[in-house]
């Protein structure tokens, strides 16, 4: 008669489906580190989205880091701030100091969360797309298609992202290209739910509606991020940064081909493609709706990972001075520039920490919480590792 | 199937491999005006002045084919343009300064494997235990750093505030007598071997003090890949049913461990081995700069236009080129050594 | 009568997983005769591997187990298992008892040769014998006319390896490459005795079969390699665990002549574990019947075939199909051991069930004679 008995005999009468979607969140529970990731990345999130509350914008793009001044030296934490159209604008005082040329380090670290968010999203969108066509093709025909694809991937593989980035900066002029929300609206749209509508085995009305969900949440956040509506095709100048996201995403995209195509070449042997085959099901709909849904977890495994370390290789890019011009609000960018403040002679070494101290902490415990969460997407989504 | 004829038939298999990456290079090198591809074929600067007359002797303004057959017959002469950034042709300056570079690979690889391949085993021997937590802990932070900052912050403490570890390959005594005494013979060019085989054990001791800091900069960041793969391929081993058959027969726990899980955990670790020399090979640029040594890292990230300066196209290219054969390379050496450690990859 | 070889009293071992404890083994009691093929049969799940990997005294995580005793009467005095060291039980494991194992594939390690792996059993436990046959041949050799300084180098490091194994000089040149040559001479002395073994399991060409690897043998003959592995010391005991079920039906039919040979050859005592009632009845002389981690019954397999006592046992021998009789299966499923049924666990499957069944469990009662049974509705 007890509620617990209750409860009980109603977990019992779930789907087997639910049941996997519980012992995942418990496990999720129970390991710490996944949830000091998600906390991480979640803090982000929060800070990216209420960026113009937290850092109010002073110039009228708010990209590029506002400057109080153009003293050289930087200001430490706490200074009051002068600029009068700044002080309009809420600002009060350096939380954070000033770096070089009087650039706001707080602004900076703020509005570089979005940056990197920008970075990394559209990096492993754009690559996760082209390797997720390239390798279903590959991995479900097999034969001579899949040997010259992975000849291509082989070749292109053979390219460290640096210099392949570094080539394609010099070498990109400001080309006319398809607005890159499409890509992400088909991403979001075609993937979401499938991966949904096989965990909560909705039926395929339900899927339709998560699409279109889909779709206008994507639309929003567009507008929001790009400050437009996605249009279909435009002539955009790609900035410094966007040539760096292109190359990128060129370099990225075959780490995910190739795992595709081995996940493709393994499940494809599976006794439910036979049967589904044997059914009459076209291979678009046998691609999509029995093995892509299989093979998509080390897809995300590899997507979580890859968000940290395509923000450190932009990073580390910036710094090399091919990233983001000076005084954009990026995180790599902010510490070349403290460069030479790095030791400030005997007298008093570390008067000018916080110039390059605070952009590293920002970049490590992004990479951090991101790492963290793919390590724990990787020990909870294998399904061998799965049950001790 | 045999070792021999995998060998041969993966050996074969480079030539191909090394054209495409040849033509993706040339497809890249395409998307430059035809002036700034005419430097690729000049050698000094004096030709520089005479752009118009280089674009007309190598066809720069025809069609592709009659280009990419041009630019190879180059390649393959041993031309590959000129380097403004490094003042001579570029195959000159790539093989100057390759030597800092392996240096520096030489000394971090065995230090990231020998600790990956011990932690990871040992994180999977004691799955979920304190050692295990610790081990994964201290990989993630290692790997979350950026490299960068990582390389200032230990220049900071240890040349700066305690004047340990100094950066840059070597110091001004060092320089002074390999360059300006006439009496240092390069045998290697790897200045710590080259320092005994010279009988100047100053020498090598110097320059082993140069590169603590940069190796321990590039350990910290990449033993945790090592240590991962490592783990997790050995917790995949122990799952498996020889395990139990070994135990059957008698064999001792570390028996087993040593001789039946490791030697099958290491297959998939020796492919990202590979991989990560010849990622560090060709991609310790931002070590290199930070810590100042005259590599080919730096060289290109000077050559791309870092820090405004007029980007070196010849240089970048060329630089290119040599990652890809080194990656080609590594490839084939990395199967090779995989088709040796299990058997089973010779059917295919 | 014969006596017995070994006995398991009382075991009880749980797994101890993330979804709860599962009460894999409850009061297992089995004892197998000199020289006799003892059959253990039972469904999926219901604790016959288990018991099997038990004898050989490795439990493999998460499990634990709880009490119970594992008897080995082949030495002077009767020795429990369970209480020893890992130290005393790999010596035990090889060469006094053997196991051979369910997928042959996956029982060899992929990448060492056959040979190294039936080498490997050789030089744990018949290290010295080898040794002996080295110095002996090294002697003949230097007494012939072939005196080379190398003979006489090689017999001084071997009578070291007698003496005194762990020698820092003999681990110091084992690992360096020119120097630990001399160890061919033992690998060769030790592949002799594969090939003869290999030889014994009726493997053809075994010279060539030696310095193969598992991937390229078909299933028969890897699942030889794995009998000749077990059987390589001669062992007292063997445990078979399903050595045929991942075979075709032809090569199951020769392996299980081989080792209804081999028995006799080598004078063995077997536990043979299967599913199969067909093949306790081509194999065995006793067999004991389990369901969800207990014994049920136990006794000679024409008895238990012809007058089977526990409601379990005639349902397994009423659903093997038979042509022309309507086919009958046990109602119900093996419930889960991780809350295992109070009482007696078959009791929601039983047609006989009484009140006490739902309340205790019943104990081992001898019906008829070497006839035993564990149920209510017999005293």
């Amino acid at each position: 008669m007890n509620i617990r008995h209750r409860l009980e005999e109603l977990k019992a009468e779930m789907s087997p489906a639910k049941k996997e979607l519980e012992f995942t969140l418990k496990r999720i529970r129970k390991s710490p580190l996944s949830i000091v990731g998600a906390v991480i990345v979640l803090f982000y999130v929060v800070i990216a989205v209420f960026a113009p509350i937290i850092a109010p914008p002073v110039t009228s793009d708010p990209y590029r880091i506002w400057r109080d001044g153009f003293s050289l030296i930087p200001k430490p934490l706490g200074t009051p701030v002068e600029d009068p159209i700044a002080r309009k604008a809420g600002w009060t005082v350096h939380y954070f100091g000033t770096a070089e040329g009087q650039f706001d380090i707080f602004y900076g670290c703020i509005w570089g969360t979005i940056t990197a968010f920008r970075v990394g999203i559209l990096v492993v969108g754009i690559s996760l797309l082209i390797g997720l066509l390239l390798g279903c093709v590959a991995g479900y025909y097999g034969g001579i298609v899949d040997e010259l694809l992975m000849r291509f991937t082989d070749i292109v593989l053979a390219f460290p992202d640096l210099i392949l980035a570094m080539a394609l900066v010099i070498a990109l002029p400001a080309v006319a290209l398809i607005d890159i929300g499409l890509f992400w609206a088909v991403v979001l749209c075609l993937i979401l739910p499938i991966i949904a509508g096989r965990t909560l085995k909705l039926r395929g009305s339900s899927n339709l509606m998560l699409g279109i969900i889909c779709l206008l949440t994507f639309l929003a956040i567009d507008i929001w991020i790009l400050g437009s509506p996605p249009i279909w095709i435009i002539t955009m100048k790609l900035s410094q940064l966007d040539k760096v996201l292109i190359a990128l995403a060129l370099v990225y995209w075959p780490s995910y081909a190739r795992v595709i195509r081995s996940e493709f070449l393994r499940l494809k042997q599976e006794d439910y493609v036979e049967a589904a085959k044997a059914v009459g099901c076209s291979d678009f709909r046998i691609i999509t709706r029995q093995i892509l849904p299989n093979a998509i977890y080390p897809i995300i495994i590899m997507a979580s990972l890859n968000m940290g370390s395509i923000v450190l290789t932009a990073a580390a890019l910036s710094f090399l001075g091919i990233g983001s011009p000076i005084g954009y609000a990026d995180w790599g960018q902010m510490i070349s520039f403290a460069r030479n403040w790095i030791w400030a002679g005997f007298q008093n070494p570390w008067q000018y920490w916080y110039t390059f101290t605070i952009p590293g902490l920002f970049i490590f415990t992004f990479v951090l919480g991101w790492n963290l969460l793919g390590d724990a997407f990787r020990d909870i989504l294998d399904p061998t590792l799965r049950r001790k | 199937m045999g070792l021999r004829e995998y060998v041969i038939r993966r050996v074969l298999l480079v030539i191909p491999t090394l054209l495409g990456v040849a033509m993706l290079i040339f497809a890249v090198s395409q998307l430059f005006t035809p002036e700034q591809r005419a430097t690729l074929y000049i050698t000094n600067e004096k030709q520089m002045q005479n752009i118009e007359a280089v674009i007309r002797l190598y066809h720069l303004n025809e069609s592709v084919f009659v280009q990419f057959i041009d630019w190879i017959s180059q390649v393959l002469q041993g031309n590959l343009g000129y380097s403004h950034t490094a003042k001579s042709p570029v195959l000159l300056a790539l093989l100057r300064k390759l030597p800092a570079t392996i240096e520096l690979v030489v000394w971090s690889i065995p230090l990231i494997l020998l600790v990956g391949i011990y932690v990871g085993t040992q994180s999977a021997i004691h799955r979920d235990k304190p050692v295990d937590h610790a081990s994964r802990t201290v990989a993630i932070i290692g790997w979350s750093l950026p490299s960068f900052w990582l390389g200032i912050m230990l220049i900071a403490i240890f040349f700066a505030a305690l004047g340990w570890f100094p950066p840059e390959r070597m110091s001004t005594a060092t320089a002074n007598y390999i360059y300006l005494s006439g009496e240092w013979r390069s045998y290697t060019g790897l200045l710590t071997i080259d320092g005994l085989l010279n009988g100047q054990l100053w020498i090598t001791l110097d320059v082993l003090r140069h590169m603590v800091l940069p190796t321990i900069t590039l350990t910290t960041i990449n033993v945790a890949l090592i240590i991962r793969v490592m783990r997790s391929s050995m917790l995949e081993a122990l799952g498996k049913g020889y395990i139990v058959t070994a135990r059957a027969k008698g064999l001792s726990h570390s028996e087993v461990i040593n001789h039946h899980a490791r030697r099958n955990a290491l297959i998939p670790t020796m492919t990202v081995s590979g991989l990560l020399t010849a990622g560090m090979l060709t991609g310790v640029t931002i070590t290199e700069t930070v810590f100042n040594i005259d590599g080919v890292g730096r060289w290109a990230a000077l050559a791309a236009g870092g820090a405004g300066a007029v980007p070196d196209i010849p240089a970048v290219l060329g630089f290119a080129l040599f990652t890809g054969i080194v990656y080609v390379f590594t490839n084939l050496i990395v199967d090779i050594l995989y088709a040796y450690v299990d058997p089973r990859i010779r059917l295919e | 009568m014969a006596e017995d070889v070994l006995e398991i009293e009382n075991l009880r071992l749980n797994f101890y997983t993330y979804e709860g404890v599962v009460e894999a083994l409850d009061r297992v009691k089995l004892n197998l005769k000199k020289g006799e093929t003892l059959g253990v049969v039972g469904e999926t799940g219901c604790g016959k591997s288990v018991t099997g990997l038990s004898t050989l005294a490795i439990v493999l995580p998460p499990g634990r187990i709880e009490e119970g005793k594992v008897i080995l009467k082949t030495e002077q005095n009767p020795i429990d298992l369970l209480s020893k060291n890992e130290e005393f039980l790999r010596r035990i494991r090889g060469r006094v008892i053997s196991m051979i194992f369910q997928d042959p594939k996956s029982a060899l390690n992929p990448v060492y040769t056959v040979g190294d792996q039936i080498i490997e059993v050789y030089f744990h436990h018949k290290r010295k014998e080898l040794i002996q046959r080295v110095i002996e041949q090294l002697d003949a050799s230097i007494t012939g006319r072939k005196a080379s300084f190398l003979s006489k180098h090689y017999k001084k490091i071997y009578q070291k390896m007698l003496k005194n194994p762990n020698a820092f000089s003999l681990r110091i040149q084992s690992k360096i490459p020119i120097l630990r040559r001399y160890k061919r001479l033992l690998v060769n002395e030790a592949k002799k005795e594969a090939i003869n073994i290999l030889r014994a399991m009726k493997i053809p060409d075994p010279e060539r079969v030696v310095d193969m690897y598992p991937h390229e043998l078909s299933g028969g003959m890897a699942q030889r390699v794995v009998i000749a592995m077990a059987l390589a010391c001669s062992p007292k005991i063997l445990v078979a665990d399903e050595p045929t079920t991942n075979l075709d039906v032809t090569v199951q039919l020769q392996i299980l002549q081989l080792i209804k040979e081999l028995k006799e050859e080598f004078s063995s005592s077997v536990i043979y574990v299967t599913h199969d009632m067909g093949v306790i009845a081509e194999m065995c002389d006793r067999v004991a019947v389990m369901y969800a981690g207990n014994v049920v019954e136990i006794g000679e397999v024409f008895e238990i075939f012809k007058n089977p006592l526990h409601p379990y046992t005639k349902g397994l021998l009423e659903s093997i199909p038979r042509l022309g009789v309507p086919f009958k299966s046990i109602k119900g499923t093996v419930p889960s051991l991780i809350d295992p049924p109070k009482g007696c666990r078959f009791h929601n499957r039983c047609d006989y069930a009484m009140d006490i069944c739902t309340k205790e469990k019943p104990n081992m009662v001898e019906v008829e004679k070497q006839h035993f049974v564990q149920c209510f509705l017999y005293k």
